[in-house]
């Protein structure tokens, strides 16, 4: 432990590779909150893949004129082609019946493809062994150097202030394209600033970290950081943080496993991220989302019982009600019934006597109230809604247990003026159909 | 149409054409190749309440996209209070269609409305407190001042369509163009932006609507143009709205015109390839 420490504090290629990689997570996020914000998930993909060919393209050229490397020619290349790439799928939606997500998959595809191909002809030539697929698509982590981080670290520096100056004005192209036309934005331009940008963190990210972790690192921290706010300035902190997050646990991690490639670490702990988000998110995470449900159904259980034992116990008399009679009332189970009435027990809204069920004064109030919601609600239906008396039981049924008191009151004043008499000075109406019909 | 001198008549209809909010001349639109509007020659006197009126495809919407400059047009002018539409840009107030934006986008109401400022707050400038706070005021005209910091999302689609209204309304134009803003909202967000566009036109606005419903059409505008592909008829309300007139719009006596269009667009398909 100590050791692995050692290695991530103190090594220079581990601090320089991690530095790397979350300047670029860091980016990436920014940009990419943009992108996900503009319905343009995929291009960041597209235009990675597209970016294959002009990489291999410079690759050849370079080892061509007998040079290795030659990190600005790739960087050149990369950029041209993933540019060609965007236009590409534009043009390809402009002139034939294609949509979208088919021009998008074209190029991606054809654009791997190209790339393959030619980076394996690089590899045949004498000086070209360095253009392996594996260093393009999962980055040279263990060779990286300095120049890789200056430039991510200038790319970086470049889409951030981007990204902060142009906050409002792209935020009001991705939300409302057109009426940013009609206030004089000009569209097309802050377009093509967003594309750059795009192409700028895929080109100097590409070289150091590789293609794979390119793609996620646009998407996966901006999707992860939707999950957590509703605001487009916190998306944009969050996916950054993210990003950055990402890219420093990855690499910290692919100390202690060497042999793993860093960059696909990194994408591992992205997902990680997202997964949590998308489960523990503030705003909508899924589990909070099930506990509430959970809880909704609980209470309606339980509400179902005290309906059932103010109507058959008859109303405000409150007489108690054998078990027999309350299983006849609604299709329960009998453990199912037990643990109602026990749930309900501790919570002192009713008393057991000798198999027989009793509403406590609390559990009488809680009643009358679900009851009059009940009630309420099937008389709005049958007199405003035209639905038959037979009917409204069971629409009743579902909306008892969510009408908000606000509702209930408005209720309460649409059938004061349907009728002489007033509902407000009537606690509970009495039931427009026969209540021991049967469960319902 | 002549003007008596001397009478201070400002029944809307008697105004000189150069006393027009906004001038069509000319106008036509075609997408891929197919004519969506014809010819249109249309003046929208200055203080009127006017209602764009047609049935589906009519051409409606685009006529507001054309004179917003949205869409590439075949032919014609737009002239906003006598110049041109860029030249004054700023005094266009714009609410487009409620289902043209993505409404789980991550702002909140108030930050919508503020961005009705951004034409006159500057590139890479912040929105400022000042500009919240009048954002804030402007939800207050449409009811929603309590719904400032809820996401946008979380809004009924009336709330959507008030908050498009005070967006509008923050950016203090003198020509306010409204695409659909009845569409499915409910009676009470109806009557708001009702009373707000009213009070508009008293400080002396234009409003121009696009509005598809014909029960209502007839005493929320004092000026209507009734469109299907070109202008029908346009003028004050009760003698535009007649029986003759909407047999005209929504009959079926335009079948030439519009297979007229597809033979162009086929034309025009045949071109391309």
């Amino acid at each position: 432990m100590t050791e692995w420490i050692d290695i991530v504090a103190m090594d220079w290629t581990m601090r320089v590779v991690l530095s790397t990689v979350s300047a670029l997570g860091a980016a990436a996020g920014a940009v990419g909150t943009f992108v996900l914000l503009r319905r343009r998930a995929l291009l960041g993909d597209v235009m990675s893949h597209a970016a294959l060919p002009g990489v291999a393209g410079a690759f050849l050229i370079c080892a061509a004129l007998g040079e290795g490397r030659v990190m600005w020619a790739l960087a050149v290349g990369a950029a041209i082609s993933a540019l060609s790439g965007a236009w590409l799928v534009s043009a390809i939606r402009r002139h034939t019946r294609l949509k979208d997500d088919a021009a998008m998959a074209i190029v991606l595809g054809c654009g791997y493809g190209l790339g393959v191909v030619i980076l394996s002809i690089v590899q045949s030539l004498p000086t070209g062994s360095q253009a392996g697929l594996t260093s393009v698509l999962l980055g040279r982590v263990a060779s990286m150097t300095t120049v890789d981080l200056w430039s991510v670290c200038a790319g970086a520096v470049v889409v951030g202030i981007l990204c902060i100056l142009l906050f409002k004005e792209w935020r009001l192209l991705c939300f409302d394209e057109s009426f940013a036309m009609s206030i004089g934005y000009p569209v097309k331009r802050l377009d093509a600033l967003l594309m750059l940008s795009l192409c700028i963190i895929i080109v100097v990210g590409m070289q150091a970290a590789g293609l794979l972790v390119v793609v996620a690192f646009l998407i996966v921290p901006a999707a992860a950081a939707r999950a957590c706010t509703a605001r487009a300035g916190g998306m944009l902190i969050i996916a950054s943080s993210l990003g950055a997050l990402s890219g420093a646990v990855g690499s910290a991690a692919s100390a202690a496993a060497p042999d793993l490639p860093a960059g696909a670490l990194c994408v591992i702990v992205a997902a990680g991220f997202f997964t949590l988000a998308v489960m523990f998110g503030p705003a909508e995470g899924a589990v909070w989302r099930m506990i509430r449900r959970a809880r909704l159904e609980s209470r309606v259980r339980s509400q179902h019982l005290l309906r059932a034992l103010f109507e058959v116990g008859g109303g405000d008399a409150n007489a108690p009600v054998a078990i027999a009679r309350l299983m006849q009332r609604r299709s329960w189970s009998g453990p199912a019934l037990d643990r109602l009435i026990r749930r309900a027990q501790r919570r002192k809204l009713v008393t057991s006597h000798a198999g027989a069920i009793q509403l406590t004064p609390r559990g009488l109030t809680e009643a009358r109230r679900v009851v009059r919601n009940h009630r309420l609600w099937e008389l709005y239906l049958v007199r405003f809604a035209d639905i038959a008396p037979s009917h409204v039981d069971r629409d009743a049924d579902q909306i008892e247990h969510i009408l908000p008191e606000p509702l209930v009151a408005q209720l309460i004043i649409e059938l004061d003026g349907d009728d002489s008499e007033s509902f407000s000075a009537r606690p509970v109406p009495a039931s427009i159909h026969p209540i021991e019909r049967g469960s319902t | 149409m002549t003007l008596i001198h001397g009478t201070e008549s400002s029944l809307p209809g008697l105004e000189h054409a150069s006393d027009a909010a906004i001038c069509v001349h000319d106008l036509t639109v075609a997408y891929d190749g197919r004519p969506v509007l014809w010819d249109i020659d249309l003046d929208f006197p200055t203080g009127s309440f006017a209602g764009v009126i047609g049935p589906n495809g009519a051409g409606k919407s685009t006529l507001l996209k054309a004179i917003l400059g949205q869409v590439p047009t075949t032919s014609g002018r737009v002239l906003v209070h006598g110049a041109s539409f860029e030249s004054q840009r700023r005094l266009i107030g714009y609410v487009p269609q409620r289902e043209s934006v993505d409404w789980d986008f991550p702002v909140r109401a108030v930050d919508v409305v503020a961005m009705g400022a951004y034409a006159r707050l500057g590139w890479c400038r912040s929105v400022s407190r000042e500009v919240i706070d009048e954002a804030t005021h402007m939800l207050a005209r449409v009811g929603m001042e309590s719904f400032a910091l809820r996401q946008i999302g979380r809004l009924s689609g009336g709330q959507q369509q008030r908050i498009f209204l005070a967006r509008a309304l923050m950016q203090r134009a003198r020509v306010y163009l409204l695409d659909e803003p009845f569409a499915s909202v409910d009676a009470a967000t109806e009557q708001v932006i009702l009373e707000v566009l009213h009070q508009l036109r008293q400080d002396g606005a234009t409003i121009i609507a696009v509005h598809h419903d014909l029960a209502t059409a007839a005493h929320a505008f004092d000026w209507c143009v009734l469109l299907n592909m070109r202008v029908v008829a346009a003028g004050p309300t009760p003698t535009t709205l007649t029986n003759a007139n909407l047999a005209k719009t929504y009959g079926g006596r335009l079948t030439i015109l519009s297979e007229a269009a597809d033979a162009l667009r086929a034309a025009a398909r045949r071109g391309d390839s």
